[in-house]
């Protein structure tokens, strides 16, 4: 633990130490017939700091889209004019090669404007690439679970039969998304781009597109398909139903991931609730229906708020279109306090739903009561469409009010980090115990996202990924559990690993990467976040280290208690036995996929990167 | 001649004696028939104003309300009839299988 | 009379309601005579699809300025017929043998036909004369179990309110005759009102909206609905779900929009409240129910406050979504109260709790049930969330072209809808949750292929091709304006 945050406060001060600071002088002449930006020109180096200081009059400074815009656009800004003082432009803006143009709003007419080149002063607007494909992937993908779903309807009456076609299309399902991954590759721009007009009078249109942030998002829903399928191999309650709403669930969620229209964006983020409350209502644990009834109306509540504002950005931005690509080449028209309105709409239903403090009671409960497999989808995706929607649909149109909430989310992040890792201490019951750390690990990711860096946003997409796949493994363990000792209560375990010493090899290897073990997927996402983290707020980086260390602390705990010491005579652990084949091979392939990308990070970062830059384009940020 | 404010004040009256027969009476036939006082209120209005626009449209309408209030009142009284049957009574008081 | 072939569907159905109780007399066969009523329907329902797509030079045409038939009158004709259809097979099965099942299918004519006449009326007289004609045949309807209590004494409630409210109405049309000197809606329209507020315009607009509200079941006037739809046969409260609440909206849209649109100012603010209260006060009491029918109802009551509140908006677009949610609207509620008939039908009950294990006992209604009240909730991707949205969208963009309070409508609407959400999720979670208990007698037939349309209509039709469906109403919302 101690190497570890020494190598990160390592890594954070490395760059910030070579940077320099800039001082603009924002005047006017004294008899006020000139006004100027002192230097107008201002050359700096990539991380260096601009200091805007005023002298007489009321200016101030906002970044505008070029050197003849009149009214500034998305990016930054000082806020109201203002006499005296000063104003630090954010380092983040001098992150990277690219022109800034700014203004002073009162007397941009009188020429006041200025620029800042960065680096080597590439153009910084972006216009972002659309391939279409040769071949229609997406539908393909969208398609192919629901036709499972039906197929396994029609084999209702065949106990055995639902769950090998949920297998076989899931494992088409992933073969698919493999594919796409692949094709996504990791170049800027949307990839893979189809369009099918739903309404031409209003611009909705089923419009799909994969790139850098969605395409490891639905890998991730292509690789836990077949995992939920093979642990739930022994459902028994009405299996049709069951496996058919796992696979309408799967393609309700990759909707989410690769639709680029606000109004589908909308359809495929409530048709993901409908399934699920019946996985949890049906098959649940003894409170299922107050969880389910709790669940349903906590997420369908807030997006209705969500919905409301993709209502006002569509309207606002004139385009007639709901095409996320459309709307935000509108972002530079927003006022500011729309902006900040809307942003908080949509923040609402999106923070629902990853869930931050204080909107996350529906999970504990919705995590308890569920079976093992809604347990997987749910801490395995469906947390993870909170944090992606953030990133897909509320940053770009809306550059402003994000960074407005930027403190916001932060004191939420870290809240949720230490709120979490504290009462994850507190649980005795397993599920209870991974739920609350889901929450402490999302707080993570969206700490990486109000960072608004590169490397801040890329690690929270990784930590979506890492996290997506070792908090099903958790969940696969407290099922296994279940099953075989009849309890999730950690203290009345004990010795399991005498009984099991394969499984129990591989529980350890679950916990101490879920942990954050060097050498394992969440690491690098809390490295990466950490450091973007630190160069943003400094300091304040001790409040998340904080919340790891209990973190730790509650996994080796738990870890102890349950599989070492004596045997436990609380319970019956005669039954206890190796993992049947079903519930081993999951876990083995999580945490062989772990270690892969904790070893070899550039698979995904790669891509994702790019993807985050591209935002932060659209932004006016980067 | 008379003005027209008297025909509109006449009929005011009796809509309002209909309401207040409607609202006050727990009898179910009185509440009928207080129903057909505010149809004949509006007949009154009808017939003034036609003469008023010199308009035949508003007699006609006020002929065919006099047909309509019949029938309102046969398929009513068979209903109330029906009631009886069943209830013995006919007071809305005792209307409470159903809540209000 | 150039047309005249456009009224086929009201001379069929006035000629089969005539004909009927002869019919009957003559072979003493009432099945036979239900039969030829459903045909009838049938029948009618075809010609207007016909005359709809085949013929579409004949639309508009108008008969001595009474009935105007265009683009509007075809769209709500078709859905009461299609209503009526569904609730007259329904009813077959329903009625069993009972007595009188003649009448009762020669009352369901001539209620539909009030409608179809409410449907294309274009002045005041005509139109009040075809709700008179439904109206009084749904009394009867009501009140047809005559040896059961509660259907006797839903039909005296429905007279005696229903009475009161057309008198009321009587008496507004009276004042608006006596300020315009017209009966003809769009003479009426032409009045030049001036700028200043009316005193005596809006005591004519406060009785007509007494009225009409009872019919649609706005609050204050609901007070009728729930008593009304738990008493009634079963079919019969489909019918006055799904019919006559849409012809109240078409009088409504009728009177307000096209005869009193210029006279906005009057009525805006009050339509407006009234909206909000109905929607609010149905949804809450809707919380509280156990019977079925009564928490439908009340749904209704909340259904009506939605579409109400695009009237204020008095533009195309809202309103031309507010005609699709109430075309919408009669598929959904239509479609629950055919199950409650058919689960009412089985033995089951008529509560809450009687739909516990609905699923295993007939997957297919459980089904339907469930995406019918998702679909009211307004949870995509069902029909009702398009018809909804848009009907909202029109507000929204009311409310950001200028009229900023108008967002206090989209405000209310949405807090409603997830207000709405607890009390169909309690019925979803005891279809699919609980086990069934106690024996019930197998589901009818016929409610298993209407179960499957309405479902099909909800989970296919609608969402696919809500971009033409909108189209039509936009343009039936425009031919008002």
């Amino acid at each position: 633990m101690k190497r570890f945050f020494a190598l990160v406060l390592l890594l954070a001060l490395l760059p910030a130490a070579a940077a320099e600071t800039q001082t603009v002088t924002v005047s006017q002449s004294g008899d006020g017939s000139s006004y100027f930006f002192e230097p107008a020109v201002l050359q700096v180096a990539v991380g260096d700091t601009v200091i805007f200081v005023w002298q007489n009059g009321s200016h101030n400074v906002a970044q505008a889209s070029d050197v003849e815009a009149v009214s500034y656009e998305s990016g930054f800004r000082s806020g109201d004019p203002q006499a005296g003082g000063n104003w630090t432009l954010p380092a983040k803006y001098t992150a990277a090669d690219g022109t800034l143009e700014y203004l002073c709003k009162p007397h941009v007419m009188m020429g006041m404007r200025g620029s800042i080149i960065v680096g080597s002063g590439a153009a910084p607007i972006p216009e972002m690439a659309l391939s279409f494909g040769d071949f229609p992937w997406l539908s393909y993908l969208l398609l192919l679970p629901l036709l499972g779903a039906l197929w396994c309807w029609g084999f209702r009456n065949h106990p055995g039969a639902p769950r090998i076609i949920a297998l076989g299309t899931t494992a088409a399902t992933l073969l698919l998304s493999i594919v796409i991954f692949m094709k996504a590759g990791s170049g800027s721009g949307y990839r893979l781009m189809e369009e099918y007009v739903w309404s031409s009078q209003f611009g909705v249109s089923l419009l799909l597109g994969v790139d850098g942030l969605s395409a490891p998002m639905v890998l991730l829903t292509g690789i836990l398909g077949p995992l939920t399928v093979l642990f739930a191999w022994e459902e028994r309650k009405r299996p049709a139903l069951f496996f058919g709403l796992l696979l309408v669930m799967q393609t309700a969620m990759l909707g989410v991931f690769v639709t680029l229209d606000y109004f589908v964006f909308y359809l495929f983020w409530e048709v993901v609730l409908i399934p699920m409350f019946f996985l949890i209502a049906i098959w649940g644990g003894p409170a299922r229906r107050y969880a389910a009834y709790k669940f349903f109306i906590y997420t369908f509540t807030a997006s209705l708020v969500m919905l409301v504002g993709f209502m006002a950005l569509y309207f606002e931005s004139g385009a007639q279109s709901f095409s996320m690509i459309e709307i935000a080449k509108h972002s530079g028209s927003f006022a500011p306090i729309f902006q900040k309105w809307v942003f908080a709409a949509l923040f609402v239903g999106f923070a629902v739903k990853m869930p931050m403090v204080p909107f996350h009671t529906w999970l504990p409960d919705a995590h308890v009561e569920a079976p093992t497999a809604g347990s997987i989808v749910l801490a395995g995706i469906m947390l993870k469409l909170g944090l992606y929607g953030l990133m897909r649909a509320a940053l770009a149109p809306l550059p402003l009010g994000a960074e407005y909430f930027v403190p916001v989310m932060v004191a939420l992040a870290i809240i949720s980090i230490i709120y979490g890792a504290v009462l994850s201490l507190a649980q005795t019951d397993l599920k209870k115990l991974v739920a609350y750390s889901s929450i402490s690990h999302m707080g993570i990711a969206l700490l990486g996202v109000a960072t608004l860096t590169e490397l801040g946003m890329a690690g929270a997409v990784f930590m979506m990924f890492a996290h997506g796949l070792l908090s099903p493994a958790m969940f696969m363990i407290a099922g296994m559990l279940l099953h075989q000792v009849g309890t999730r209560e950690i203290p009345k375990l004990g010795g399991l690993a005498q009984k099991q010493p394969y499984t129990a090899a591989l529980v350890v290897i679950i916990f101490l990467g879920s942990l954050g073990l060097p050498g394992m997927a969440i690491f690098v996402a809390e490295l990466a976040v950490f450091i973007a983290f630190f160069e943003s707020h400094g300091y304040w980086l001790l409040l998340p280290i904080f919340g790891m260390v209990l973190t730790a602390g509650y996994h080796l705990w738990a870890l102890q208690r349950s599989l070492f010491g004596p045997l436990s005579e609380q319970v019956d652990v005669t039954k206890v036995h190796e993992a049947p084949w079903y519930e081993q091979w999951p876990m083995f392939t999580i945490v062989a996929l772990a270690i892969l990308f904790g070893v070899l990070p550039r698979l995904l970062m790669a891509p994702v990167t790019v993807a985050c830059y591209d935002i932060l384009r659209l932004m006016g940020v980067a | 001649m008379i003005p027209l404010l008297h025909y509109v004040l006449f009929s005011s009256a009796l809509l309002l004696i209909g309401g207040y027969g409607v609202v006050r009476n727990r009898n179910a036939i009185v509440v009928l028939m207080s129903i057909e006082i505010m149809l004949t209120a509006a007949n009154v209005n009808f017939v003034a104003f036609a003469e008023f626009w010199h308009d035949m449209a508003g007699q006609v309408f006020a002929l065919f309300v006099i047909a309509i209030a019949a029938a309102e009142v046969a398929i009513g009284l068979a209903i109330l009839l029906s009631l009886y049957k069943q209830r013995d009574t006919i007071e809305l008081d005792m209307l409470d299988l159903l809540r209000w | 009379m150039a047309g005249v072939e456009l009224l086929f569907p009201e001379f069929l159905l006035a000629t089969t309601a005539l004909l009927l109780p002869g019919t009957y007399l003559l072979h003493r066969n009432a099945q036979l005579c239900g039969r030829l009523a459903v045909a009838t329907l049938a029948v009618a329902l075809g010609a207007t699809w016909l005359q709809w797509f085949g013929s579409g030079a004949a639309v508009p045409a108008t008969y001595f300025g009474h009935l105007e038939i265009n683009l509007f009158s075809q769209l709500f004709k078709f859905a009461f017929l299609a209503i009526a259809l569904g609730s007259g097979i329904v009813s077959l099965a329903y009625l069993g043998d009972l007595p009188h099942r003649p009448e009762f299918f020669t009352l369901l004519l001539t209620a539909t036909l009030g409608m179809l006449i409410v449907a294309s009326a274009t002045d005041l007289l005509t139109l009040f004369i075809g709700i008179e004609l439904a109206a009084f045949s749904s009394y009867a309807l009501v009140a047809f179990q005559k040896h059961d209590d509660g259907s006797t004494e839903a039909g005296a409630k429905y007279l005696l309110i229903g009475a009161f409210s057309s008198a009321l109405t009587l008496y507004g049309i009276s004042l608006l005759y006596g300020l315009t000197g017209t009966l003809e809606i769009a003479a009426i329209a032409a009045n030049d009102w001036g700028a200043s507020f009316s005193g005596v315009l809006f005591v004519a607009i406060l009785f007509i909206i007494g009225g009409l509200g009872f019919k649609v079941a706005a609050v204050p006037f609901h007070a009728w609905a729930p008593d009304v739809y738990q008493g009634a046969p079963t079919p019969v409260t489909a019918f006055l779900a799904a019919g006559s609440k849409a012809m109240g909206f078409v009088a409504l849209l009728r009177i307000f929009v096209t005869a009193l649109g210029p006279a906005l100012a009057e009525w805006q603010m009050l339509l407006a409240i009234i909206a909000v209260l109905t929607m609010t006060v149905g949804n809450l009491a809707a919380l509280r129910q156990q019977d079925i029918g009564r928490m439908l109802a009340y749904s209704s009551v909340a259904q009506a406050g939605y579409i109400l509140a695009a009237f204020p908006v008095m533009t195309e677009l809202a309103l031309g979504g507010a005609i699709f949610h109430i075309l919408v609207h009669a598929v959904m509620k239509g479609g629950a109260f055919v199950i409650v008939a058919a689960v009412g039908m089985a033995g089951l009950g008529y509560t809450v709790e009687s739909y516990r294990g609905l699923a295993q006992r007939s997957p297919l209604l459980a089904l339907t049930l469930t995406v019918c009240l998702l679909a009211l909730v307004g949870i995509p991707p069902f029909g009702g969330f398009f018809s909804k949205f848009w009907l909202f969208y029109g507000i929204f963009q009311a409310a950001m072209a200028g009229q900023q309070w108008l967002l206090w409508l989209v405000i209310a609407g949405v807090l409603n809808s997830a207000l709405s959400l607890f009390y169909y999720l309690r019925v979803i979670r005891n279809i699919y949750t609980e086990d069934s208990q106690g024996e019930a007698r197998p589901f009818g037939g016929h409610t298993r292929y209407i179960a499957l349309a309405v479902l099909l209509l909800l989970t296919l039709l609608i969402p696919l091709q809500y971009d033409s469906i909108l189209m039509l109403c936009r343009e039936a919302a425009a031919s008002l304006l």
